[in-house]
């Protein structure tokens, strides 16, 4: 009786889990197939441990050693944006894209594109248009209610 | 079985209504938790309420939005006064205004902690916003689930001239909610215990009735034939009068044989056969009970058809015919029958008549049917215990009735007849009937005859010419106890002995008439009569009076009766008889003479003694031969 139990509870919290990451995967793989179009493999520079388990289940994202080899940046900390800040200054012609986890953080650099962060205890999703212009890209228009001229 | 079954249908609608009420109060509890949060929700449309009208009063008559929109100052004022406002229940409070874009930015935050500045973008996910926003009515809305923080949100629009220009959000905290829910959680954890123990209870009685039946079943029914079990019989008489039934014995005749011959498997066999016919013929509300190996009882409702069943029942079992190996063979059964009287409520005491009844009918060849009517006399049976007290305390005594010279009519001797007597009422005499089979093959039987014998001796010491038989068994006189009494007495008072006739009660075959003319011999050296009780019936044949040297033979008084209703032919065997005892050179004695007729006829016939209540009942010795003193 108490391996059952045990069982079930085990499977019970492995499928919330299992949920948790697969909702944010898809969030993501999303975000990628409109903001790094056309790649099979998708090289997101991450430092977050958390972020990183999350995309390490997803068979279409490798992990870039540095923002170099990265299409696509995810700023957790301002800490990133200084990386990005002195990559930049030896590399200006990089296409990394940079998307934030915080309003703060879109806010304190003109080179993120957007951000997914929760607010009042809802999530919120932003791009900022020119922005994202400037990597040419163009959102479908179901995310078009998300995309402001400006902060 | 019924009681049972009732006692748990009451217990079950108990718990039922006992799981109905606590699903009630389950409801009810739940019922006022959400009126409780309803409470929370109107409380929260009223703080809304307040907080504009608040707002509105502060800015004096401007429009609020513009005030806002320009002063600093005033928006970190109202933001102080909206903080006031969260309590535990109130997650967030927040107002908001739409830009030229129709996208929503924040005008006012309540959060201290973790304001939001003026003007940052929100997007709401819920078209609700908008609805509120373009009716001008308030709404409450349900978050979605994925909004772990909040559990409701009150959108409160906030007008001028006729536009809603922002819209105040009141989120009421999921965690309130929950402690509004945990106010009544353990009313509803005690229910829903309540609830699981009342099911457990409804399925643990449910499987204790089946138990129960099963068991009973099984205890109530012989497993062999289906018939009742002798457990149900005392059972159904435990919650049924006996008199409202009469009963009937079966017992089939020889049934070893029918094993010997076939094996048990065949035997198993006939008795199903047995009892299914016996069932088929069963009135309604009868009953079958296998209550031995073969010995089968039948309890019929009292409808006054007792006799009409029982016959029927024992022609049918005589003639059902029985096919095994290919050979067909029939049974044959005794069968005793109890009319109950009314009053009668030992089944213990009712079995007892039936047994005896049906000895009765075994020592008579078996294959008979016999009834015992509903007169309670013929129930007055003692138990052994009973006799053996009254035999402790010697409450017995001998009657003595007259046996007479056909020829003088004068009383030649008398018959010592065994009377106990009631101990708790010491002038009823209890006869032989009573209590003798009970006793046979015990202990008390041997100190009975001894106390007869002790009774008998006294009798003849105390009249010194009378003439005295007395019955014995022949198991008496094969006791070394019995006949060693008898010998020192006879040795001891030397003038007794030819006063003194032993009638031998013939009851079991003489296998070794050796032996028994041996003991004869030794009584008849001390000048003693030999007589033959019952001649006629029974074991008592002709080669008693072959083998034997008797003096007496009594003839047995179902012969005598005879006479009366068939002379003709009971003349011809007496006077048969009669030639047969003057041939071995014996005395006849003629039994039950009851009337006239019957004396006058064995006058004719020419036996020389008669004794019967025609010629003088049994009587203490003191009212024949008078009173010694």
């Amino acid at each position: 009786m108490k391996r059952l139990i045990l069982f079930l509870f085990l499977s019970a919290y492995g499928l919330l889990y299992a949920m948790d990451i697969k909702s944010t995967l898809k969030v993501y793989n999303k975000l990628f197939s409109i903001l790094v179009p056309n790649k099979q493999t998708v090289h997101v520079y991450v430092d977050d441990p958390d972020y990183r388990e999350i995309f390490s289940k997803a068979d279409n994202i490798a992990f870039a050693r540095d923002i170099g080899e990265a299409d696509f940046v995810l700023v957790t900390d301002p800490s990133i944006l200084r990386q990005f800040q002195s990559w930049k200054q030896t590399h200006p012609h990089t296409s990394a894209i940079l998307f934030a986890t915080k309003y703060s953080l879109l806010e304190a650099n003109k080179d993120v594109v957007g951000a997914l962060y929760w607010r009042k205890g809802r999530p919120q999703l932003l791009f900022l248009l020119p922005r994202l212009k400037a990597h040419h890209i163009r959102l479908p228009d179901e995310f078009s209610n998300y995309a402001v001229p400006s902060l | 079985m019924r009681q049972g079954n009732r006692t748990s249908i009451y217990i079950l609608v108990i718990i039922g209504a006992m799981l109905l009420f606590v699903f009630y109060l389950q409801h009810t509890i739940s019922e006022n938790t959400q009126k409780l949060k309803a409470l929370e929700v109107e409380k929260a449309r009223e703080f809304a309420g307040k907080i504009e009208r608040y707002m509105k009063a502060e800015v004096k008559g401007k429009d609020l939005l513009d005030v806002l929109r320009t002063d600093p100052e005033k928006r970190k004022e109202l933001n102080r006064v909206l903080h006031a406002f969260l309590t535990k229940e109130f997650q967030y409070i927040f107002l908001l205004t739409k830009d030229r874009q129709g996208h929503y930015r924040f005008v006012l935050d309540a959060s201290l902690e973790d304001p939001v500045a003026y003007n940052t973008l929100f997007f709401p996910n819920n078209p609700a916003f908008d609805e509120v926003y373009r009716t001008g009515k308030p709404k409450i809305i349900r978050e979605k689930k994925s909004m772990e923080e909040i559990w409701l949100s009150l959108l409160y629009p906030i007008r001028s001239q006729g536009k809603t220009e922002m819209l105040m959000v009141i989120d009421l905290s999921k965690a309130y909610s929950q402690s509004l829910s945990s106010f009544n959680a353990p009313l509803i954890r005690i229910a829903k215990l309540m609830q699981g123990f009342l099911l457990l209870s409804i399925l643990f009685m449910g499987y204790l009735m089946l138990s129960y039946n099963r068991l009973q079943k099984q205890l109530y029914h012989d497993p062999l034939t289906g018939a009742y079990s002798k457990y149900y019989l005392n059972t159904f008489f435990d919650s049924n009068r006996l008199d409202r039934y009469d009963l009937i014995m079966i017992d089939i005749d020889e049934f070893k044989s029918v094993n010997a011959r076939f094996g048990y498997d065949a035997g198993d066999s006939v008795l199903k056969s047995f009892v299914s016919a016996i069932k088929g013929k069963l009135p309604k509300g009868a009953k079958l009970v296998r209550s031995g190996g073969t010995e089968f009882l039948v309890i019929i409702p009292k409808e006054g058809k007792i006799e009409t069943v029982s016959k029927a029942l024992f022609h049918l079992l005589k003639r059902k015919k029985y096919l095994f190996d290919d050979e067909v063979f029939t049974l044959t059964v005794s069968m005793s029958v109890l009319e109950t009287p009314n009053g009668m409520y030992s089944l213990q005491k009712a079995e007892r008549m039936l047994d005896e009844r049906m000895l009765e009918i075994k020592n008579l060849g078996k294959n008979g049917l016999r009834f015992i009517g509903g007169d309670k006399e013929e129930i007055g049976y003692f138990t052994l215990d009973q006799v053996r007290t009254m035999l402790e305390a010697e409450k017995l005594l001998c009657l003595y009735q007259p046996v007479i010279d056909t020829k003088t009519g004068e009383t030649v001797r008398y018959e010592a007849l065994v009377r106990l007597i009631d101990p708790e009422n010491p002038d009823v005499l209890i006869a032989p009937g009573q209590f003798m089979d009970i006793i046979k093959g015990t202990s008390q039987y041997l100190k009975l005859s001894k106390q007869v014998l002790k009774e008998v001796f006294g009798t003849l010491l105390a009249y010194p010419k009378l003439h005295v038989s007395v019955n014995l068994d022949l198991n008496d006189l094969y006791n070394d106890e019995v006949m060693t009494m008898i010998t020192t007495e006879l040795k001891k008072h030397a003038g007794i002995a030819h006063r003194l006739s032993f009638e031998i009660l013939e009851e079991h075959e003489i296998k070794d008439y050796t032996r028994v003319q041996t003991i004869f011999r030794q009584l008849k050296t001390y000048g003693s009569q030999i007589a033959i009780d019952d001649f006629g019936s029974g074991f008592a044949n002709y080669n008693h009076v072959l083998y034997l040297d008797i003096d007496v033979l009594k003839v047995d008084g179902s012969l005598i009766r005879e006479l009366l209703e068939n002379p003709e032919r009971t003349e011809k065997l007496l006077h048969s008889i009669k030639v047969l005892a003057d041939s071995f050179g014996c005395a006849l004695v003629a039994e039950f003479v009851s009337e006239e007729r019957i004396y006058k006829h064995i006058q004719a016939i020419g036996f020389e003694y008669a004794q019967g209540y025609y010629l003088g009942k049994p009587e203490p010795i003191e009212y024949y031969e008078g009173s010694l003193k």
